[in-house]
């Protein structure tokens, strides 16, 4: 579960950094940004959390988007992990579910 | 639930996919609809190759895969592509559900398997002009 939480944890790390730097993809960063508060939220067992990774700087418009996609589906695959590893059944279907949202979010 | 009765149980909602779709499938104007036409009829396909690979797995275990029903309940008639894009959504979010399941209650390659069904039914569901959801498969956790 923890490291669930980190993968996501420095996944928001690195889209608050271009929501930050790019105004004009706020939009788009919005339902990304509230995925994963959701599910940060299931995967809160009240433990602190390790200080992140730098993100590093935005890039540009195209290139940060770009780039934010592919960390995405690098999160899914994380999670999908996670879910195959988990020894509780319901922590893997759970896992297994935000995997399985964020391809959704993906394809949208 | 075991591992076993979790697969029947899966068996038994691609069963139901299988025939609904097919309706699906018939209520589609290929002509009329291509666009729709095509992600009906690669979803049958997907439901089909499910049903059968779940039928393999159910054997391997020395089991007997249930059977289908004689007929399952149609939805109101699908006279317009929107009802038909709806009533697939249905499908897609009820197999979701089962595969969310099938990954709680299996180990190692079945819920691999499981885990990438989820994902492909949650991603139709999208194709089929859906909203994302939070937790495809598992709305209680929303």
């Amino acid at each position: 579960m923890a490291s669930a939480r980190r993968t996501i944890l420095q996944m928001v790390s690195s889209l608050e950094v271009v929501r930050l730097a790019e105004p004009r993809l706020r939009a788009e960063l919005k339902p990304w940004l509230a995925l994963h508060a959701a599910h940060l939220e299931m995967l809160d067992d009240g433990a602190v959390d390790e200080p992140l990774e730098d993100p590093g700087p935005a890039g540009d418009g195209p290139r940060a988007r770009q780039r934010l996609l592919a960390q995405e589906a690098l999160v899914a695959s994380a999670l999908a992990d996670g879910a195959r590893r988990a020894a509780s059944g319901d922590l893997a279907r759970a896992l297994a579910s935000m995997s399985a949202a964020v391809r959704q979010r993906l394809v949208t | 639930m075991s591992p076993l009765a979790s697969l029947q149980s899966t068996l038994a909602a691609e069963h139901a996919a299988v025939f609904l779709y097919a309706d699906a499938g018939a209520h589609t104007s290929q002509s009329g609809e291509p666009q729709l036409f095509g992600v009906i009829s690669t979803l049958y396909r997907t439901h089909r190759a499910r049903r059968d690979h779940l039928r393999l797995l159910l054997t391997d275990r020395g089991a007997t895969p249930i059977a289908a029903e004689a007929t399952y309940d149609l939805p109101a008639p699908l006279t317009t592509s929107a009802a038909v894009r709806r009533h697939a959504q249905r499908i897609e979010e009820r197999c979701a559900e089962v595969y969310a399941a099938l990954v709680a209650d299996t180990v190692d390659a079945e819920r691999v398997w499981a885990i990438a069904a989820l994902s492909e039914a949650a991603q139709a569901r999208i194709l089929l002009g859906g909203q994302p959801q939070m937790f495809p498969g598992a709305p209680e956790l929303s």
